[in-house]
C-alpha cells in the first residue's frame, strides 16, 4: 500500500496491477475448484498407488499392473477400446450423414432412437441383445440355413464390441451430426459446379471438414471404452474383462487400493496419450499439407 | 494402520475428483452411489440407516421389516445401498453414512478385522434367544439372520424328462447336453467346490479347497461354459431364452420364472449355503436404533414375514415353523433340505480369495 | 425430353443483338419451373454469344437466380432447354455441365489454401502439377492475389475471397462462367472497385459471364446486354443503351431510369413524331413516332436527365418548384405540376443551372427521349 500511494507517477502500471488482482479475484473460484477436485485427488491416487504397505515407497504395484494376466488385460482393454471406437466411428457416420439430411422434426426423432437405449438398464439392454444375437435369437434364427449357424454373436468380443459399440453411437452421432450440420452444403455445390463427382466431393470436401469431428468422436468413444466394465462384463466372456473390472473388484471385493490405484493411474495415462496421439496426428497432417503446397 | 486411514481417505476424495473428468474414474465412481447421509433427527421421530444391496430384496425387506418396525416404533427407516469399499472408508473416516449394515457374514468378518463394526452386546438383542438363533450365527460383531444358497437350475425339457442329480452331472455334457453358465468373480465367489464335488470329494472333507484339482476339473468344463455370470437375474434370463440348458444360480431366483410357465427347475443337491447377517457400524450416530432394529429382523416373525416375501432362508429355526408348508417346501433353508448342502467355509476363502480371482481369471483367459 | 421446334409466344425477349461469329455459347429456350401453385420462371428464353457479359437484373422474387441455378444444374427446368456450346445440358448433373459459378457467399473451401482452392478444378480434370503451378499462378497474379496462394480462405478479407472465388471458377477456362451475386456481401466502395475488376479480366480473357444481380447500376456499368425479369418473364434483353432508351414496358421503363410517368392520349401523327395532349395540365407533348392510334390512352415515361425547365411557356407543362437539392454536379428538383395533385416531377440537372425552389418553370424533353406506352398501366 505503501508503494501505491508513494509512486503516482505510475498510474499506468498501478491499472494494470489493479487488473491483475480482479483477474485473479475472478479465477479464485475455478483454480480452487479444480485444486481440490481434481489436482489433489489425482496426485493423492498417484501416491498411493506407489505406497508400500508400510508406507514405504514402491514400484511393485506397477509391476503387478503390467505383468501376467493384468497386462494381458490391459491390452484387451486397449484393444476392444480401438475397435468399439473404430466401429462407432463408422456406424456414427453413417447414422449422422443420414440424420443431418433429414428434417429438423424426423433427425429428433432418430436421435431419440438412437439415444433412448443409453437409458435402459444394462440388464434389459443384455436381455434385449440376447433376444436378438443369441443362440435361440433373431439373427440366427433368420441365418438358420446358413452354413455354420447358429453363429456365436455373444460372449466373446463380437458381443461386447456390439454392446460397446452400441452405448457409444450416441455420443459420436450427436457429435458428428453437429459437425455435419455446420458444413456449409453450399461448398459441396460449389465443387459440383467445378466438376466434382460424388465420391471426389465427399473425399475432398466434406471428408476433411468432418475430419476434426471425427477424431474428437473417435477420441471420446475409445476413452469412454477404457473405463468401461458393466457392458462388457454382460455381453462378454473373460477374455474381454477390463481394466475397469479387475480395478472394482480389488476395490470392492479385495479392498486393495494400492494396486487398483496404480491400475487407475495407468488407464489415466492411456487416456492422455491418446489424447496426445490425436493431436500429434493431426499436427502432423497439418504440416504435411503445409509443405505440399509450398 | 493410521496411514492406511489416511490413504483410503485420500482415495475416496480422489474417487469424486476424477470422476469429474477422466474415464480412469468410470471404474472407481461406480462404488459410490449413496443416498445422503440423514442425520439422527432432532424434533420428531428418530431414525436409523440401514444398509442393503437393494434390489428386489431390498424391496421385500421394505415391506417385510422397515414398514413394520416404523409402525411398531415410529423409528422411521432409511435404507443405503453402497458397496462394501466406500462404507469402510466411511466408517474409517468416523462418519459412516449407515448404522445397522445387512451384508454378508463373510464381509462382516473382514469390517470386524477393520475395526469397522461396534462389538455388540447381546443383551441389547432379545430375540437371539426368543428366536432361538443358532449359536454359530452369533459372533462378536454380528448376527447371521439368513443365508442364501448357489445351486444348480437346469431346464427340464432339455434332458428328455430326465433330470440331474448332482454336480456330476452338472460336469456331464454327454448325458446332460447343452451349454454351461457359472458365476465369474464379479458375481460371488468362484465356484470351487462344486468341481470338487463333481470330482467325487465328499461334502464334509471339501475344506481345505484343494485349488489345483478344483481347477482341473473346471477346465474339463471350459468349452462348454457359454457365459460366466455376475448379476442374479443373468442366469434365469440365459436358461428362458436357452442359451444354455443348466446354469449355477443364487436359489430363489427361478422361482418368478417357475411361475411364469418357464421349464426350469432348480436341484439343491450339493448346495453352497453363505450366511447373511448384521452388524453396526462403528461410529454409527443412531446405535440404539440400530439395536432395535436388529432385534426386529431377527424376530421369528420378522424373518418368517421376509421369507414370504423373498426367498431368504430365516436363520431363526423357528420362522419354519411359523410358514405354510408350501412356503416351506420353496426354501432351500427348509429342515428336510438340510443335509443336501455345506456352509461355506468364511475363514478359508477370506484367506484365498484374493489368489483365486486371480487365479481363476488366468484359468478362465486360458 | 426437350421439345425443340416450339416457338413461344414470348419469344419476342429474346435479345436484339445478333449471334456474334463466334457462334451461340449459350441458349436458354422457353425455361419454365414452378413451385407449386407459384410459376417462378416463365417461358424464360436469351441466348448469349461468347465473350458476352449478360446480366439478368431484377428485384428478388423475379426468378433471376432461379434461372441461374437451372443453368448451373442445381435445379431441374419443368420444361424447356438449355443448351451449352451446342450441346444439352438440361438434365445433366451439375458437374457434368462444365461451367463455372461464383457463389454470392464465396463458398471457398476452408480447409484448403487459397493456392489449393483453385487448383481444386484443375486436379479434378487431371491437370500435370506443373501447370497447375503454373496456371494457379498466373490467374492469381490477374485478380492481384500473388503472394496470397499460401493462406486460408479466413485470412482474407471478403474481397479477396471473392477473388479467390472467382479465380477458382475461371481458372479451368470453363465456356461460360455464372455469377450469382457476387458483390451482394460487399460493401459499396469495394463493389464499385470490383465491378471493375471483374469486367477488366472478363474483357481481358474474353470471357463469356451470366450474372445476376439486382442493383440496376452494377448492371449497367458491367453488362454487354442485360436481360430485365419479372414475375419469372423476361420483360426485355438488350444492350443498356436500348432499355434505357428504348425501353419497351412501362416497368423498364422505371426499374432502370426511374422514369416520370404522365397519363395523356394521342392526339396525331407527324412524320417523325407522335403528338400526345396530356390529361392533367392539357399541354401538348411531342414524342418521337410510335405505331399508335390516334385516341389511344398512353403512359408517357421520361426519364428524370431527360426532362429540362424551361421559359414558362415554352414547355409542355409548367409547374412550381417545391424542392432542389444539390448531389453533386446535379441538382435533383421536384416539380408541382400545374392543374392536379399529380406526384412531383422529378427532375435532374446539370448543377449550376439548376432551378431554385419556388420559381416557377415550365418543362420540355427532346421527343427523342420520350417514350410511350399504351393503356393505362404503368407507375
Amino acid at each position: 500500500m505503501a508503494a501505491l500511494t508513494a509512486a503516482p507517477a505510475r498510474p499506468r502500471k498501478l491499472l494494470a496491477s489493479r487488473k491483475t488482482r480482479v483477474g485473479i479475484l475472478y479465477a479464485l473460484p475455478v483454480v480452487v475448484y479444480l485444486l481440490v477436485l481434481f489436482v489433489y485427488p489425482i496426485i493423492s491416487t498417484l501416491f498411493l498407488s506407489l505406497k508400500n504397505a508400510d508406507g514405504s515407497l514402491t514400484l511393485h504395484w506397477y509391476v503387478d499392473a503390467l505383468t501376467g494376466v493384468n497386462l494381458s488385460v490391459l491390452i484387451t482393454t486397449l484393444r476392444i477400446s480401438a475397435e468399439t471406437a473404430l466401429l462407432s466411428l463408422v456406424f456414427g457416420f453413417i447414422l449422422a450423414n443420414a440424420i443431418s439430411r433429414l428434417r429438423p422434426l424426423w433427425a429428433g426423432l432418430a436421435m431419440l432412437i438412437v439415444v433412448v437405449p443409453h437409458f435402459i438398464s444394462a440388464l434389459v439392454r443384455t436381455y434385449g441383445w440376447i433376444i436378438l444375437l443369441g443362440d435361440k435369437g433373431l439373427v440366427n434364427e433368420t441365418l438358420a440355413w446358413a452354413p455354420g449357424a447358429p453363429y456365436q454373436l455373444l460372449y466373446n468380443e463380437l458381443g461386447v464390441v456390439i454392446g460397446t459399440t452400441s452405448m457409444m453411437l450416441p455420443y459420436t452421432v450427436l457429435l458428428l451430426y453437429g459437425v455435419m450440420r455446420g458444413v456449409d452444403r453450399g461448398l459441396l455445390a460449389a465443387a459440383a459446379s467445378m466438376g466434382a463427382g460424388r465420391v471426389t466431393i465427399f473425399r475432398r470436401v466434406y471428408l476433411p471438414l468432418v475430419a476434426p469431428g471425427l477424431a474428437s468422436a473417435g477420441l471420446l468413444s475409445f476413452i469412454l471404452s477404457l473405463g468401461y466394465y458393466i457392458t462388457p462384463a454382460l455381453m462378454g466372456g473373460p477374455n474381454q474383462t477390463m481394466i475397469a473390472t479387475l480395478i472394482n473388484q480389488q476395490v470392492t471385493k479385495e479392498n486393495q487400493w494400492n494396486g487398483a490405484a496404480a491400475q487407475g493411474v495407468l488407464l489415466l495415462l492411456l487416456t492422455l496419450a491418446g489424447l496426445l496421439l490425436v493431436k500429434l496426428v493431426s499436427s502432423l497432417g497439418a504440416s504435411a499439407k503445409k509443405r505440399s503446397a509450398s | 494402520m493410521k496411514d492406511a486411514r489416511i490413504d483410503r481417505r485420500l482415495f475416496l476424495r480422489g474417487i469424486g475428483g476424477v470422476a469429474a473428468g477422466v474415464a480412469a474414474a468410470t471404474a472407481l465412481g461406480a462404488c459410490g452411489t449413496g443416498t445422503s447421509r440423514v442425520s439422527s433427527s432432532g424434533g420428531g421421530g428418530k431414525t436409523v440407516v440401514v444398509r442393503d444391496s437393494g434390489g428386489s430384496y431390498g424391496a421385500a425387506l421394505q415391506k417385510a421389516i422397515y414398514t413394520p418396525f416404523t409402525q411398531e416404533t415410529g423409528i422411521s427407516v432409511k435404507v443405503l445401498n453402497l458397496d462394501n469399499a466406500p462404507l469402510l472408508a466411511q466408517i474409517k473416516q468416523g462418519r459412516p453414512q449407515c448404522d445397522l449394515i445387512n451384508d454378508s457374514m463373510m464381509s462382516h468378518v473382514k469390517y470386524a478385522g477393520q475395526d469397522a463394526l461396534e462389538k455388540l452386546d447381546r443383551d441389547r438383542i432379545t430375540s437371539l434367544k426368543s428366536a432361538k438363533i443358532p449359536d454359530n450365527q452369533i459372533t462378536d460383531h454380528a448376527i447371521g439372520h439368513s443365508f442364501y444358497g448357489q445351486c444348480i437350475a437346469y431346464r427340464t425339457d432339455a434332458f428328455g424328462g430326465r433330470k440331474p442329480e448332482s454336480w456330476a452331472d452338472f460336469w456331464d455334457t454327454k448325458a446332460f447336453q447343452g451349454g454351461r453358465a457359472m458365476c465369474s468373480p464379479d458375481g460371488d465367489l468362484p465356484e470351487l467346490e462344486f468341481a470338487l464335488l463333481a470330482d467325487g470329494v465328499p461334502m464334509d472333507k471339501l475344506y481345505p479347497l484343494d485349488v489345483d484339482r478344483a481347477f482341473k476339473v473346471l477346465t474339463r468344463l471350459r468349452s462348454e461354459i457359454k457365459k460366466f455370470w455376475d448379476s442374479g437375474p443373468l442366469p434365469g434370463v440365459l436358461l428362458s431364452r436357452q442359451e444354455v440348458t443348466m446354469s449355477t444360480v443364487w436359489d430363489g431366483r427361478i422361482a418368478d420364472l417357475q411361475k411364469q410357465g418357464v421349464p426350469v427347475a432348480r436341484q439343491l443337491n450339493g448346495i453352497r449355503r453363505q450366511f447373511s447377517g448384521y452388524a453396526i457400524a462403528k461410529g454409527a450416530a443412531n446405535v440404539d436404533a440400530a439395536y432395535q432394529l436388529m432385534d426386529f429382523s431377527l424376530r421369528a416373525e420378522s424373518q418368517a414375514n421376509l421369507a414370504k416375501a423373498f426367498p431368504s432362508n430365516p436363520s431363526s429355526p423357528l420362522a419354519y415353523e411359523k410358514l405354510t408348508e408350501d412356503e416351506r417346501n420353496a426354501l432351500a433353508g427348509a429342515p428336510q433340505y438340510y443335509d443336501k448342502g455345506f456352509d461355506t467355509d468364511v475363514d478359508w476363502w477370506l484367506q484365498n480369495e484374493a489368489a483365486v480371482t486371480q487365479r481363476w481369471l488366468e484359468w478362465a483367459r486360458g | 425430353m426437350a421439345e425443340f421446334g416450339v416457338i413461344t409466344p414470348s419469344v419476342a425477349a429474346v435479345g436484339g443483338k445478333p449471334a456474334t461469329a463466334t457462334g451461340k455459347a449459350l441458349s436458354v429456350v422457353a425455361l419454365r419451373k414452378t413451385y407449386g401453385d407459384i410459376v417462378a420462371v416463365d417461358e424464360a428464353s436469351v441466348e448469349i454469344a461468347a465473350g458476352e457479359f449478360v446480366t439478368f437484373l431484377g428485384s428478388s422474387g423475379s426468378g433471376k437466380t432461379t434461372t441461374l441455378m437451372m443453368i448451373a444444374g442445381f435445379c431441374e427446368p419443368d420444361s424447356g432447354t438449355i443448351t451449352v456450346g451446342g450441346r444439352d445440358v438440361t438434365r445433366l448433373a451439375p458437374q457434368k455441365r462444365n461451367l463455372g459459378f461464383v457463389f454470392q457467399q464465396y463458398l471457398l473451401f476452408p480447409h484448403m489454401t487459397v493456392h489449393e482452392n483453385v487448383a481444386f478444378p484443375l486436379t479434378l480434370r487431371g491437370v500435370p502439377k506443373g501447370e497447375i503451378r503454373r496456371r494457379v499462378g498466373e490467374t492469381l497474379e490477374i485478380a492481384g492475389l500473388s503472394g496470397f496462394g499460401g493462406r486460408k480462405p479466413r485470412e482474407l478479407s471478403g474481397g479477396q475471397q471473392q477473388r479467390v472465388a472467382l479465380c477458382r471458377a475461371l481458372v479451368y477456362r470453363p465456356p461460360v462462367i455464372l455469377m450469382d451475386e457476387p458483390l451482394g456481401a460487399l460493401d459499396k466502395k469495394l463493389r464499385d472497385q470490383l465491378q471493375v475488376e471483374i469486367k477488366t479480366i472478363q474483357q481481358e480473357l474474353g470471357l463469356t459471364v451470366i450474372y445476376v444481380t439486382h442493383d440496376q447500376e452494377e448492371a449497367l456499368v458491367m453488362s454487354d446486354r442485360i436481360a430485365v425479369m419479372r414475375n419469372g418473364r423476361v420483360e426485355q434483353f438488350d444492350t443498356p443503351r436500348e432499355l434505357f432508351e428504348r425501353p419497351k414496358t412501362p416497368f423498364v421503363a422505371d426499374f432502370l431510369g426511374a422514369a416520370n410517368f404522365l397519363p395523356g392520349r394521342v392526339e396525331q401523327h407527324t412524320d417523325e413524331h407522335t403528338l400526345v395532349r396530356l390529361d392533367r395540365s392539357g399541354g401538348l407533348l411531342k414524342a418521337r413516332r410510335h405505331d399508335l392510334a390516334s385516341g389511344t390512352p398512353v403512359e408517357v415515361a421520361v426519364q428524370p436527365g431527360r426532362l429540362r425547365a424551361c421559359a414558362i411557356d415554352d414547355g409542355f407543362c409548367s409547374g412550381t418548384v417545391e424542392t432542389a437539392t444539390y448531389v453533386g454536379t446535379l441538382v435533383r428538383a421536384g416539380v408541382r405540376i400545374d392543374g392536379g395533385d399529380a406526384p412531383l416531377l422529378r427532375l435532374e440537372v446539370p448543377a449550376g443551372r439548376g432551378p431554385v425552389a419556388g420559381e416557377r418553370v415550365g418543362i420540355t424533353a427532346d421527343p427523342d427521349d420520350v417514350n410511350l406506352f399504351a393503356g393505362e398501366q404503368g407507375g
